[in-house]
């Protein structure tokens, strides 16, 4: 038990997300607050945080290595808005589940939030942080007469290396 | 500061700038998630007086935030090592343009939102 979630928080294997989740509802854990997911690069962390009817939140977690994983909204029909974003945003499907598109003009293209999905706006756009300053003004694309030539060059906080084939 | 009588505080900050500690060092550059900071710089040689060589130093050209990208997120105001960087009251609206070339704030602009020495 932990403040944040004093009904319980639990980790579960993929092919018992469905009985986990079934199990806090029969506990009395009905009220879906919310389900979400997150790439975490090796794999795709489902979130329910479930109520029950004195606020205390039961948390199920699962890590799926393949997307895909029962759907719970024959036991929890309010979760379906968020299977259905889940699967547009990461690529999860949802056995048995609502497989419409959502909010995307676009659905067969890449996932939008998944780690290996590049952002448009960051590939076109140069880095601010790329630069150095210049050993005189004017002078561009001079070697360095100070500091080492050889210095690792700096690359912007959190893009995946995969994003950029090759130059910055 | 809050003015309770006349509803909700206004919410708006900016961050103001000081150049006179900035080293170019390009910590809060890189650091920023936006990429809403550009700095320009060149380095020069500085000679003193006994010294047996001239050493080099960074002399800053440049400072512009894009407040059309600022997140507020205040990552740059905790990364600077110089504490160039900090947030200061927007008088009420916080930066107002009326295109987004108004929303791009150079050092002048960043500078006038410290406050005054006495």
């Amino acid at each position: 038990m932990t403040p944040a979630s004093p009904g319980g928080s639990v980790q579960v294997e993929p092919q018992d997300w469905h009985a986990a989740i079934a199990q806090a509802v029969a506990e009395g854990f009905g009220y879906p607050e919310l389900l979400v997911g997150a790439d975490h690069g090796d794999a795709i962390e489902l979130t329910a945080r479930l109520l029950d009817d004195r606020w205390q939140a039961r948390t199920v977690r699962v890590r799926l290595g393949a997307p895909l994983v029962d759907t719970v909204t024959d036991v929890l029909p309010g979760l379906a808005w968020s299977e259905r974003e889940i699967a547009e945003m990461l690529g999860v499907r949802f056995a048995g589940g609502d497989d419409r598109p959502l909010l995307r003009r676009d659905p067969d293209g890449p996932p939008p939030l998944l780690q290996s999905t590049p952002l448009p706006a960051r590939l076109s756009t140069p880095w601010p942080g790329a630069a150095e300053p210049s050993l005189r003004e004017g002078e561009e694309g001079m070697q360095r007469r100070s500091g080492n030539p050889s210095r690792r060059r700096q690359r912007p906080p959190g893009i995946p290396e995969s994003w950029q084939e090759g130059s910055s | 500061m809050t003015d309770t009588a006349h509803g909700p505080q206004p919410a708006h900050v900016v961050i103001g700038f000081d150049a006179s500690e900035c080293t170019s060092c390009m910590i809060c550059v890189r650091e920023c998630p936006a990429w809403c900071i550009e700095l320009e710089s060149h380095a020069e040689e500085v000679l003193e007086e006994g010294a047996r060589r001239p050493r080099t130093v960074n002399v800053l050209d440049a400072f512009r935030i894009d407040f059309g990208l600022c997140m507020l997120c205040g990552i740059c105001i905790e990364a600077c090592p110089f504490d160039c960087l900090s947030w200061q009251p927007g008088e009420g609206t916080g930066i107002v343009a009326s295109g987004h070339a108004g929303l791009v704030q150079g050092m002048d602009e960043l500078a006038s939102w410290l406050p005054v020495a006495d």
